[in-house]
C-alpha cells in the first residue's frame, strides 16, 4: 500500500456550529455528537447504512463549497434544478481550509447524472460537452457517461466530491475510477467520496469514516461492514441465503 | 408475465444504434425465467438499453414509474421496444413497476408532486434515495406484478440489497416476476433465477460464479495489496 507524504490539501475538515440546521438533519444520530470532522489530506470515504447521513453530509459538504446540490461543476450552479431538495446541513458547516481553494472543484452523484446529462444538452453548452465528450450523453449508457465526467472532467488540481460514484458502475468501472483516482492524487487532488462499494473502499491509505448512531468514526477497512458481509456473503452465498430467506 | 422476448430482426438494421451494440446484435429469442431473470454486462453493453426495452414493449414509460406515470422529462429511449415482440403466459398480471436507478430522482419528484398514496409516510425526497428504492419495493410492491428494475443496487448498501432480496423472494412465490439489470455479485446470487451476460459474444446464460462482479470483486476481497498492485501498474 502507498503511504505518500500528503502534500496540499485544501480542506483539512469542517466544524459542525451547534445552532439547528432546523430540518431533520438535527435529528440524524450519526452527527448529533459530532462537533469537527477531520478529512484525509488525499481521499475519505463516508461508509454507513441507508439513511445514516453519509450523502447528506456530501451534500452538505458540496453546498457549502457552492457547488449544485444536483451534481456537477461550478458552472452549472444555477443553470438547472429539477426541485429543490437538498438539506440546510450546510448553514452549520465552517469549512477548515488549509491552503488556497483548489483551481477545479466538482461535485458529483450518481442519481441525478441523469439530469445533468440533460441539462448540460438542453442549456446548450455544447462547446463544452464536445470539449468533453466524444458523443451525447444520452447516447452512452448512464454508466459510460458517469465514467467519462470521472474520467475526462476530474483535472488536477482538484477538490472533488462523489456521492456512491459506484452507483452507475460495473466493478470494472469502479476499478478504471480507483486509477484515475490514483492518478490524481500524485497532481493534488482531495477526494471525499461517500459509498457502499466494498471495492471502492479499499482504495490504499485512505481515511474511512463510518457514521451509525454512536457518531462518526474511524473504521479500518476489513471492519467495513459492506466489506465483511460481502467477503461472507461472496463466501457461502448458499448458506448466507438458506438463511436469509428461511 | 412474460415467457420469451423476441427481436423481429428482419424489420431491423444491424448496423444501426442500438441494434448494432454487440450484444444485441445476435439477439433472436429470449426465454425469460419465469420468477428472475437477472441481465448482468460491462457499461455499455446494452443491459439497461434491453431491459429499458422489454419495459417499454410491456407497456410502462420509459423513465420508469408505474403503468399510469406519463410524465417525461425527456424522451431518451431507445427505438429497440418497437421491434421486440413479447410472448405473455397466461398468469395474470395485477400489478407492476419498472425503476431505473438512474432516473429514480424523477420518478421520486413526481410521486411528491402528485402526492400519490402508497408509498409510505414519508415522502420519497426527505427519506435517503437508498431509503425511499427499499420503501418502495417493501411497500408498494403488492404482488403478482411485473417488476422491471435496472440496476436496483445503485441506492442501496449490502443490508438494503440482501432487503430486496428477500422481499423479491417473497413476491415471486407469490407469482410476480422480476426482470433485473446489475452490476452487483450479491443480487446476481438471486436464488432461482436465470443469469444472462451482455457481451460481444451475445447474450449468454452464465452461472454466478463465472459472471464478472463475482470473480472480481472476490479477487479484490481476498487479496487487495496484490490486486491494487496490478490495477496501478496498468496506468
Amino acid at each position: 500500500m502507498s503511504t505518500a507524504t500528503p502534500r496540499s490539501p485544501f480542506l483539512l475538515g469542517f466544524r459542525l456550529s451547534s445552532r439547528a440546521a432546523g430540518d431533520y438533519t438535527d435529528d440524524l444520530p450519526a452527527l448529533r455528537p459530532v462537533e469537527r470532522i477531520a478529512l484525509d489530506p488525499r481521499v475519505t470515504f463516508l461508509v454507513g447504512e441507508n439513511g445514516s447521513g453519509k450523502s447528506t453530509l456530501v451534500e452538505a459538504l458540496a453546498v457549502a463549497l457552492k457547488l449544485n446540490a444536483e451534481g456537477g461543476g461550478r458552472s452549472y450552479q444555477f443553470g438547472f434544478t429539477t426541485r429543490r431538495t437538498h438539506a440546510r446541513l450546510h448553514r452549520r458547516l465552517e469549512l477548515e481550509w488549509a491552503s488556497l481553494p483548489p483551481r477545479n472543484s466538482f461535485f458529483l452523484r450518481a442519481e441525478s447524472v441523469f439530469n445533468l446529462a440533460t441539462a448540460i444538452e438542453s442549456t446548450g453548452s455544447v462547446g463544452e460537452m464536445q470539449k468533453v465528450y466524444e458523443q451525447p450523453i444520452h447516447e452512452q449508457s448512464h454508466g459510460e457517461s458517469f465514467l467519462d465526467i470521472a474520467l475526462n472532467r476530474l483535472a488536477p488540481n482538484g477538490l472533488y466530491l462523489l456521492d456512491e460514484p459506484e452507483a452507475a458502475l460495473s466493478v470494472r468501472g469502479q476499478l478504471a475510477l480507483m486509477q484515475r483516482m490514483h492518478e490524481l492524487l500524485d497532481r493534488d487532488c482531495q477526494f471525499v467520496v461517500a459509498t457502499h462499494s466494498p471495492v471502492l473502499v479499499g482504495f490504499p491509505g485512505a481515511t474511512i469514516l463510518q457514521l451509525d448512531d454512536d457518531g462518526v468514526g474511524r473504521i479500518e477497512y476489513d471492519a467495513v461492514p459492506q466489506v465483511e458481509l460481502t467477503r461472507s456473503f461472496l463466501d457461502e452465498p448458499e448458506r448466507f441465503l438458506r438463511h436469509l430467506l428461511a | 408475465m412474460i415467457r420469451s422476448v423476441s427481436l423481429r430482426r428482419e424489420e431491423v438494421d444491424a448496423s444501426r444504434y442500438p441494434f448494432s451494440i454487440p450484444a444485441l446484435r445476435s439477439l433472436t429469442t429470449l426465454e425469460l425465467h419465469p420468477q428472475a431473470t437477472l441481465f448482468a454486462g460491462e457499461n455499455g453493453s446494452g443491459k439497461s438499453t434491453l431491459v429499458e426495452a422489454i419495459a417499454v414493449a410491456a407497456g410502462f414509460n420509459a423513465e420508469g414509474g408505474s403503468r399510469n406515470m406519463r410524465f417525461s422529462t425527456r424522451a431518451s429511449h431507445s427505438e429497440l421496444h418497437e421491434h421486440l415482440h413479447l410472448v405473455r403466459d397466461d398468469r395474470p398480471q395485477r400489478d407492476g413497476f419498472f425503476l431505473r436507478a438512474e432516473s429514480f430522482y424523477n420518478v421520486a419528484t413526481e410521486v411528491a408532486t402528485l402526492e400519490v398514496s402508497g408509498y409510505g409516510d414519508t415522502p420519497l425526497h426527505e427519506q435517503s434515495h437508498g431509503e425511499s428504492f427499499l420503501s418502495l419495493a417493501l411497500e408498494r410492491f403488492r404482488g403478482r406484478g411485473l417488476y422491471i428494475l435496472d440496476e436496483p443496487e445503485a441506492a442501496l448498501s449490502v443490508q438494503g440489497m440482501l432487503a430486496l432480496i428477500r422481499r423479491m423472494h417473497e413476491l415471486a412465490s407469490d407469482g410476480s416476476q422480476f426482470i433485473v439489470s446489475t452490476h452487483s455479485p450479491v443480487l446476481l446470487a438471486y436464488p432461482g433465477g436465470r443469469i444472462y451476460v451482455l457481451s460481444e459474444a451475445g447474450i449468454v446464460e452464465t452461472p454466478w460464479e463465472e459472471t464478472e462482479p463475482v470473480e472480481l470483486t472476490r479477487s479484490f476481497l481476498a487479496d487487495r495489496a496484490r490486486f491494487l498492485h496490478y490495477l496501478f501498474a496498468e496506468t
